[in-house]
């Protein structure tokens, strides 16, 4: 499914984000990445979506050399791959419907999807209402997207991926500031996406959600990979964060206790 | 404890003071002034010597009363109306050129848009596009109204055409440039989001940046019509079309009680212009707030822009 050797990616301002990975994720894995900020995780997974090109080494996505491939290829392997992202997920003007058919883009023509604005086909409609109801958004299907709370967005950027029918779904920190019951929803989904036999990716800042959820760890620093194996064994890893560290990117605290943060100096 | 105290108690406060940059802008700005009173001509003294006096009280005195003849106020509306439909149609118009415009000049981001990732052939063609259109907006923008107008004086002929057509030009290089921007200040993780979906820079473009910019493009649209309104009311002078016609006419003919007529119904024109499009622009830039605090309560206005899909 994903197979990366020697992976590195530098920025374009010299920072060595990620160098050396070397992991090959198989169908059906639930894989958590772990790490601080800066350890590297949004950059293998926005490799992993083609959004980024790696510098050296190899990396396969579903067959596919990223990096070398025609932006028409790139589309066509991203109908099959999921993005939830952490936040700056919804677009506030459009519907949350409009919203969940954003997952749908790669599958319709130019044409429909631009009459899809005015009118969307029955099926679309119903396809996004199941998402939306999976998620337990299913009254909210018409409702501007900017009136939902962080959480219900989190929710949307979630149907959005699942309308995509994707066989990958990746997520970045996709439970980092919401509540905990939306943590849960979202997590429990992409569990039962797991159980249906697709391959999930997410990064985490929370261990014991990894270890509840997860079947594989990959634990970075640093832009290494200094873990890789079950869940039971990071226990005595040094990759617990301090409560400094796990402060999101406005400087909040964490938004709920279990967060775990005992730092391990 | 916060930045700013820490930076409080770290950071002794000093005072700016004199640099010696500052006073030779200071010196220059003097010279320029009073470079440019010497090259035009300019003293104090005109305002009071007896010629200048003499000859603003008769144009002052000649002015009132303003011809308020029903004849003639109903024809000067006639012009007035002429000068708002110019600037209608002229601003419509610019939005239809300069909106395909806006979309090559917009620069897209991000490293799946880069050199090696696009091809060296497409994403040359892409930057050349980009280059051609960003000069033919400096073009279009770059010459005022009037001397368009001129132009199309010539090429049209006269009346409200070349005027219209005048207006086009030069918004259509203005609202061009202006989308672009606005394309390209949409928040780039949003675009990043809806193309790892698997959309193309078409559906990008209809459903992430277009409704995000949406209400700063009506807006800027609508300040661009003001704009044009105020620009139609001159064109006339060089024979476009619109109430500037009648203006230059009665101006040149010494029909100094015509003429007050002609600009009192001007001034309240763009007022009411002005003050029509500050409403609408500001309840735009404002409906996003209130509805926020309002949360899900929607009006007839949002149902309809709704059914549009744009929200």
């Amino acid at each position: 499914m994903i197979r990366a050797e020697d992976l590195t990616k530098r920025y374009a301002d010299g920072t060595l984000a990620l160098q050396g990975v070397t992991v090959v994720i198989r169908p059906g894995e639930m894989v958590g990445l772990l790490g601080p900020s800066g350890a590297g995780k949004t950059t293998f997974l926005r490799l992993l979506y083609g959004a980024l090109q790696p510098t050296a080494g190899r990396l396969e996505v579903l067959g596919n050399p990223m990096g070398q491939l025609s932006p028409a290829a790139l589309r066509r392997l991203r109908r099959r791959v999921a993005v939830i992202s952490q936040s700056h997920h919804v677009i506030p003007n459009l519907s949350v419907l409009h919203n969940v058919l954003i997952g749908r883009l790669g599958h319709l023509s130019t044409g429909r999807s631009l009459l899809a604005l005015a009118r969307t086909p029955p099926e679309e409609v119903q396809r996004a209402y199941r998402a939306l109801a999976w998620v337990g958004l299913a009254e909210e299907l018409f409702t501007r997207a900017e009136a939902l709370s962080g959480g219900q967005q989190q929710r949307v950027a979630v149907a959005r991926a699942l309308v995509q029918g994707a066989s990958l779904i990746l997520a970045d920190e996709p439970v980092a500031s919401v509540d905990v019951r939306t943590a849960e929803t979202v997590l429990e989904v992409l569990r039962e996406l797991h159980q249906q036999g697709k391959t999930v990716v997410l990064s985490l800042h929370q261990v014991d959600f990894a270890l509840a959820y997860c079947t594989r760890l990959l634990g970075l620093n640093g832009g290494r990979l200094v873990y890789d194996g079950p869940p039971k064994e990071i226990e005595g890893l040094e990759i617990y964060r301090t409560e400094e560290e796990v402060r999101d990117d406005h400087g909040r605290a964490p938004a709920f206790e279990r967060t775990v943060f005992e730092p391990r100096v | 404890m916060t930045t700013g105290e820490r930076r409080l108690s770290s950071a002794p406060y000093s005072s700016p003071g004199f640099s010696p940059f500052n006073l030779i802008l200071a010196g220059a700005i003097l010279a320029s002034l009073l470079l440019s009173a010497w090259g035009t001509g300019f003293s104090p003294g005109a305002f009071l010597s007896p010629g200048t006096g003499r000859a603003v009280r008769e144009f002052a005195v000649g002015l009132l009363p303003p011809n308020l003849d029903p004849a003639y106020l109903r024809s000067t509306l006639g012009y007035a109306l002429e000068t708002v439909e110019i600037s209608l149609l002229g601003t419509a118009l610019a939005v239809v050129v300069g909106f395909p415009l806006s979309l090559l000049a917009a620069r897209r981001r991000g490293e799946e848009t880069s050199r090696r990732a696009q091809g060296t052939l497409s994403w040359g063609a892409r930057w050349l596009l980009y280059y051609l259109t960003r000069g033919l907006l400096n073009v279009l923008r770059g010459i005022p109204e009037l001397v368009w107008a001129l132009i199309f004086v010539v090429a049209v002929g006269l009346g409200p055409l070349p005027g219209v057509l005048a207006l086009a030009a030069h918004s259509a290089g203005i609202l061009g440039k202006l989308y672009a921007e606005l394309f390209e200040a949409v928040d780039q993780r949003l675009v990043e989001n809806a193309r790892a979906a698997g959309a193309n820079d078409v559906q990008v473009l209809a459903y992430v940046q277009v409704p995000t910019a949406l209400p700063m493009l009506l807006s800027y649209t609508l300040f661009r019509w003001e704009c044009n309104m105020r620009a139609a009311t001159v064109l006339g002078f060089v024979g476009a079309g619109g109430i500037g016609t009648q203006l230059i006419y009665k101006l040149k003919l010494f029909q100094y009680q015509d003429l007050s007529t002609l600009i009192l119904i001007t001034l309240l024109l763009v007022t009411l212009v002005d003050l029509t499009g500050q409403l609408i622009r500001t309840r735009l830039l404002d409906t996003a707030a209130r509805r926020h605090q309002r949360g899900k309560r929607r009006g007839v206005v949002d149902r309809v822009l709704c059914a549009c899909g744009w929200k």
